[in-house]
């Protein structure tokens, strides 16, 4: 159902969702915003800027978590976790469809995470889309847009004043209940709006045969061109809405098995015991990288494992830019033979 | 290789601890303004910067909504802020007008600004800015004086500090980080460049840089032969710790 929501009735509205529920939404934290959880002060960072630092992956995979929990004499328990119910509000479309897309690792029909699930069950995700896109995201031209439902219980449509509600399901209706429902005109005029911030984004690079021309050039010049200035951090794949890797790893002093962030980036991340690494070179790296969210991804669940987000682009600290990148590898040789 | 006066300081200590050989190297120097902040420019004129352009002291912002000019001087890094030796000191050849040299005590005021406050005080600013560390390393990968093969943080046995991002694991990464640069920082701010959480972590190795002034008369980079002081080794040291059996 569609409904209107008065601007200046949003933190009553926020404010009566946490007797049953943790509420995150983005708030201002130094320069930038981040999902933090709502207290009776907190303030919505709604436009400027339009994504969090660090992405809402976090809320389901958190940078650390314990795993298991060793007890005295070898013994060993699952670490506890208790995982409330929460509302994740002012996520943006592109972060959506990233979770929306680890979902598919992260709960297989015979290999469940249970960490992952429980917190996807128990979450509602009511989204904000993007009436004004961002500067650096792409997420039209990898095939998502600036108002995709994704898996969104909710979205709202900035309408200046008020905001349109769309609900997607009945606890995203459960939100929003007694809030009045939006007549047609209100509701055409936001379809405008949604339509309008779409045509807005440019293309920013042709997708058309460029999984093929990644796989063909597996072993072209390209991937040292492109990965000249990488620095081999964790700042693409960290901030990324879809890297998903991790590592796991024993805290003796804690008696804890951890998960920890991972990045393909790192020079520890392929290294094998014997000291031989497959990956040896930031050359590899970046190729993995590039490969793993325009070949694999579509490989695996025929999408795109790219949002568009643009925080690659934006946080680098050498500027490598991923559209320039992929710009650039579409100028490369490709024999539609070859294409499956 | 083309230099400013920071990468000049970095070249040179690297040749130091024989990670370089100047005979290889030809330096073309080039004074400099410092680097502009972007993260400045947005807190300034909002998310959607479209274009920068710079036109003497001045900056041409594009937005959306138009253009903005912004006094360059004002947008630059903090550590271009205090830069004291903005010039190359030994490039084989120099491009452009010397600058005056920056003011030492201006380099003072970050590290006052720390080191005035209280035990409690200081623990919090610490923890402030190493707790939202994300240890995606950017900063280690960015500092020209970071080249181990090995980090400890990567080292697993034995493990000198917790993996994660968890506080006692932020946190180690941070001090000892910091203390690794004891005598070898050239203060050229690249880590806080890297960094995508805004984490501010110079006002540590700066604290070092100072120390090592004041304590030693020692500032690294500054030529390609003094060795670090904490690295430095002569038979007739006052402290005879690294003499076996005395
Ligand atoms: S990439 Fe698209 S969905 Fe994401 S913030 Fe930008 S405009 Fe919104
Ligand atoms: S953020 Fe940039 S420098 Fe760091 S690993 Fe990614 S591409 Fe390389
Ligand atoms: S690859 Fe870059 S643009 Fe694409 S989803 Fe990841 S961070 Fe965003
Ligand atoms: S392999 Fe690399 S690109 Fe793929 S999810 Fe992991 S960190 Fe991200
Ligand atoms: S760059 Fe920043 S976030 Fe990354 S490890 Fe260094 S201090 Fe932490």
């Amino acid at each position: 159902m569609n409904h209107i929501l008065e601007k200046h009735t949003l933190q009553d509205l926020l404010q009566s969702w946490r007797q049953d529920y943790d509420v995150y939404l983005p708030q201002k934290m130094e320069n930038f915003s981040h999902f933090m959880p709502l207290t009776e002060t907190s303030v919505l960072v709604d436009g400027d800027p339009h994504n969090t630092r660090i992405p809402p992956k976090a809320l389901f995979l958190p940078m650390n978590e314990a795993l298991v929990k060793f007890t005295r004499f070898g013994g060993y328990e699952d670490a506890k976790h208790e995982i409330q119910s929460r509302i994740v509000f002012g996520i943006r479309p592109c972060d959506a469809q990233a979770v929306q897309l680890l979902d598919t690792s992260f709960i297989q029909e015979d290999n469940i995470d249970p960490l992952w699930s429980e917190r996807r069950e128990k979450t509602i995700t009511i989204g904000l889309g993007c009436h004004e896109p961002c500067q650096t995201g792409f997420c039209t031209t990898v095939g998502y847009g600036p108002f995709d439902r994704a898996d969104l219980d909710a979205m709202l449509t900035d309408l200046g004043e008020t905001y349109l509600v769309e609900t997607f399901s009945e606890a995203g209706e459960g939100c929003f209940l007694g809030l009045p429902v939006a007549s047609e005109e209100i509701y055409n005029q936001a379809l405008d709006i949604q339509r309008s911030a779409h045509d807005q984004m440019p293309v920013a690079f042709e997708t058309e045969n460029l999984k093929g021309k990644l796989e063909q050039n597996f072993k072209s010049d390209y991937w040292d061109t492109v990965s000249q200035s990488c620095l081999g951090c964790g700042v693409c794949t960290f901030l990324c809405p879809t890297c998903f890797c991790f590592d796991i790893v024993d805290e003796t002093q804690r008696r804890e098995r951890v998960r920890n962030w991972d990045s393909c980036m790192f020079r520890t991340y392929s290294l094998e015991a014997s000291g031989h690494n497959p990956r040896p070179s930031r050359v590899e790296r970046t190729r993995q990288r590039l490969s793993h969210k325009y070949v694999y991804w579509l490989d695996q669940v025929n999408q795109i494992g790219c949002t568009g987000c643009g925080r690659c682009v934006r946080y680098c600290p050498v500027g490598l830019d991923i559209r320039a990148m992929l710009r650039q590898a579409q100028t490369l040789p490709f024999e539609v033979s070859h294409a499956a | 290789m083309v230099v400013r006066g920071c990468e000049n300081r970095s070249v040179n200590a690297l040749v130091v601890e024989k990670q370089k050989s100047r005979e290889n190297l030809f330096l073309i120097g080039v004074p400099c303004e410092g680097i502009l902040d972007w993260h400045k420019i947005v807190s300034e004129v909002g998310e959607a910067v479209t274009a920068v352009k710079e036109d003497g002291q001045n900056l041409m912002v594009e937005t959306r909504d138009g253009y903005q000019l912004l006094e360059r001087a004002d947008f630059l890094h903090d550590s271009c802020k205090r830069c004291i030796h903005p010039n190359p000191m030994s490039a084989d050849i120099l491009i452009g007008e010397p600058l005056p040299e920056g003011d030492p005590n201006l380099a003072r005021t970050t590290v006052e600004n720390f080191e005035t406050q209280t035990i409690e005080d200081r623990y919090a600013w610490f923890q402030k800015e190493a707790e939202r560390c994300i240890r995606c390393y950017a900063c280690r990968q960015a500092c020209p004086m970071c080249y181990c093969e090995e980090c400890f943080v990567d080292h697993i046995e034995p493990r000198w500090t917790e993996s994660g991002a968890t506080p006692a694991g932020m946190q180690g990464w941070h001090i000892v980080r910091a203390f690794h640069q004891t005598g070898r920082c050239t203060s050229c701010g690249a880590c806080e460049r890297a960094c995508p959480m805004d984490i501010k972590m110079t006002y540590l190795t700066e604290k070092l840089n100072h120390d090592m002034r004041d304590k030693y008369n020692f500032e690294a980079g500054l030529d390609a032969q003094s060795q670090p002081p904490f690295a430095a080794v002569t038979l007739d040291d006052k402290n005879r710790f690294t003499v076996r059996g005395e």
